[in-house]
């Protein structure tokens, strides 16, 4: 009884969570909010009308989409990888060295990342060697946001898979269940939450990713090099429009993105 | 709301798997996903394509759609100074006759960039011609314009006290404007700023007026100074006469015998000098665009002719001296004039 009644007091935290919570929403929706209000609803048309901004939106839309599939391929299997060695505590590799590995990106300045790339893939490194052009192709941008984004898929999937019960596993493997079926019927439908998580912060960091990608391919325009773009030449009364492109695109992507999530997947046999 | 039409486009077929929720469509999930991405894939080559001959800023002054001819014809690559953005990407494109491919940065970004081997563009034009020397040698190249510091103002009553008083200066000195400039380590427009307040100095007969003008908690990166500079963030900023046509500001014009315009005073403005950090001087002198084609064929040879003709740049606020396009270094014979 008494358990009852204390669960309905509002306890403090009860309270202070949304208020705190509160303050941190503000900070990002008011700037969002004035970049919005600030704009005739006829410059965000008139930009919308550009044949620059729409295959620049178009350029995102597919680069971000790639770089975000491209995460998830191989993230997930690197996330588990990691997740399951640090679980067996058997390798110091598995343990320290490559989760240090996978936040290289995050801790470099995208465009110092976008100028590493560039000497490694660009006509002085592999590309030259290849022969083949990267730079200032579509695939240097995949490339770029790829580099920048995958590290969410990577270090949230890893988390998740580590919240997955191993006992749970070893259950399914007693039971006659194979090491893929395993992990296609146990871990990763348990695991799939903080993947999506992980997938959605990808998407999103991909699609505004600009550092890099300025370094990496100036051409084609993804929306944020257009943005910075068209700042440089015209003002920023001429690049806030094109801006509001690309929250209204990323935000319906994401939303399409976390109903396609709705439902775990279930991989093929 | 055509934004949200184009996000249905590729990812259409995996829209549908979720509409039901049986386990069939479930499954569809990854199969819907891989859908998604092969026609992501497909879109991106074509994107790839029709990137290449997309309208550089946004102007809208050319369709993307437009400039792909030419059978298939590489777009000549310009690697530009920030300044020249506007008047490339809008003026030069619509003077050639061909697919031109233009990317602006800082000129010290620019100049490091190709002779660091990371861009490898047909025609590199900077915004100051002794760049050339320090970052990036090469055999030759054209002086093409000249350019001139101004001081532009805001709208606010601050900015309009800059715009109305006898001397420009006065109000910044007074503390009733504030002053912005950009990071004299960081590009030409920085240390051209300097030489600008110190020929000031010297100018109004005022000593010591370019450290009452210079205040350390003002210096920009060039896109931060003008993003304040717009938003009323500062009642004032040097920049160059170009980048205040092209973007629309109220501007103060300098005496030819400060703002660093005139070829004929080169001698006059090289009495100020600013130490970079790396420990190179540099000296005063006029503003002056240089440019350097890269390769010998057929297109970028007419489309730098066209780049240093200069006919398009008037438009833009420069100022194209009788005397121009001046060649030097060993100019390659088919770049001659």
């Amino acid at each position: 009884m008494s358990r009852v009644s204390t669960a309905r007091e509002r306890s403090p935290w009860g309270a202070a969570a949304p208020l705190l919570g509160a303050v941190l929403l503000v900070l990002y929706a008011v700037p969002v909010a004035w970049l919005l209000l600030a704009q005739p609803p006829g410059a965000v048309l008139a930009a919308l009308d550009a044949p620059f901004v729409v295959g620049a939106a178009r350029n995102t839309l597919v680069s971000a989409s790639v770089s975000t599939a491209l995460a998830g391929l191989f993230g997930v299997p690197l996330a588990y990888w990691l997740a399951r060695a640090r679980f067996r505590g058997r390798t110091l590799v598995g343990r320290t060295l490559v989760p240090a590995v996978v936040a290289f990106p995050l801790v470099l300045p995208p465009v110092v990342s976008g100028m590493v790339l560039v000497g490694a893939v660009g006509s002085n490194g592999l590309g030259g060697l290849l022969g083949v052009r990267i730079t200032g192709t579509i695939a240097g941008v995949v490339l770029a946001q790829t580099f920048v984004a995958s590290p969410f898929v990577v270090l949230t999937a890893r988390s998740a898979f580590e919240r997955v019960d191993a006992h749970t596993e070893e259950a399914a493997r007693t039971l006659g269940a194979t090491e893929w079926g395993t992990f296609r019927r146990v871990t990763l439908p348990l695991a799939w939450r903080g993947i999506l998580a992980g997938v959605t912060l990808a998407f999103a960091r991909a699609a505004g990713e600009f550092g890099a990608t300025l370094m990496l391919a100036y051409y084609p325009r993804t929306l944020p090099v257009q943005i910075w773009a068209t700042f440089s030449g015209r003002g920023l009364d001429a690049a806030f429009p094109v801006a509001v492109v690309l929250l209204a695109l990323a935000s319906g992507a994401l939303v399409c993105i976390n109903l396609l999530g709705e439902s775990s997947p279930v991989l093929p046999e | 709301m055509s934004a949200q039409r184009s996000v249905g486009g590729p990812r259409r077929r995996g829209a549908d798997g979720v509409g039901s929720t049986d386990g069939t469509s479930r499954r569809g999930f990854l199969t819907a996903l891989g859908g998604a991405g092969a026609t992501a894939v497909a879109a991106g080559v074509s994107g790839c394509v029709g990137g290449e001959g997309s309208t550089a800023d946004g102007s809208g002054s050319g369709d993307s759609g437009g400039d792909e001819g030419d059978g298939g014809e590489r777009p000549v690559s310009v690697l530009a100074a920030g300044s020249l953005q506007l008047a490339f990407s809008e003026g030069l494109r619509a003077a050639v006759d061909r697919p031109v491919q233009v990317e602006a940065h800082g000129s010290v970004t620019v100049a490091r960039l190709v002779a660091e081997g990371k861009r490898d563009p047909d025609i590199v034009a900077l915004a100051d011609t002794a760049l050339f020397d320090r970052i990036l040698p090469t055999e030759w190249h054209a002086e093409f314009a000249t350019n001139a510091l101004v001081v532009a103002h805001t709208d606010s009553d601050a900015g309009r006290r800059v715009a109305e008083a006898d001397r420009w200066f006065d109000p910044v000195v007074g503390g009733e404007a504030s002053l912005g400039r950009t990071d004299p380590d960081l590009d030409p427009l920085g240390y051209r700023t300097l030489f600008a307040l110190d020929l000031a100095s010297e100018y109004y007969d005022r000593p010591g007026l370019r450290d009452a003008l210079v205040d350390p908690g003002q210096i920009y990166p060039e896109t931060s100074l003008l993003s304040r500079f717009e938003t009323g963030d500062l009642d004032a900023a040097v920049v160059y006469r170009s980048m205040a046509e092209d973007r629309g500001y109220d501007y103060v014009d300098l005496p030819a015998e400060i703002d660093l315009s005139d070829p004929a005073r080169a001698e006059a403005y090289g009495a100020v000098s600013y130490d970079l950090p790396s420990g190179e001087t540099v000296r005063g002198a006029p503003i002056a665009y240089g440019a350097a084609a890269r390769r010998d064929g057929d297109p970028v040879v007419e489309t730098f002719e066209t780049v240093v003709g200069g006919e398009y740049l008037g438009d833009h606020g420069f100022v194209v001296p009788e005397e121009f396009p001046e060649y030097s270094g060993d100019v390659p014979r088919v770049h001659r004039p």
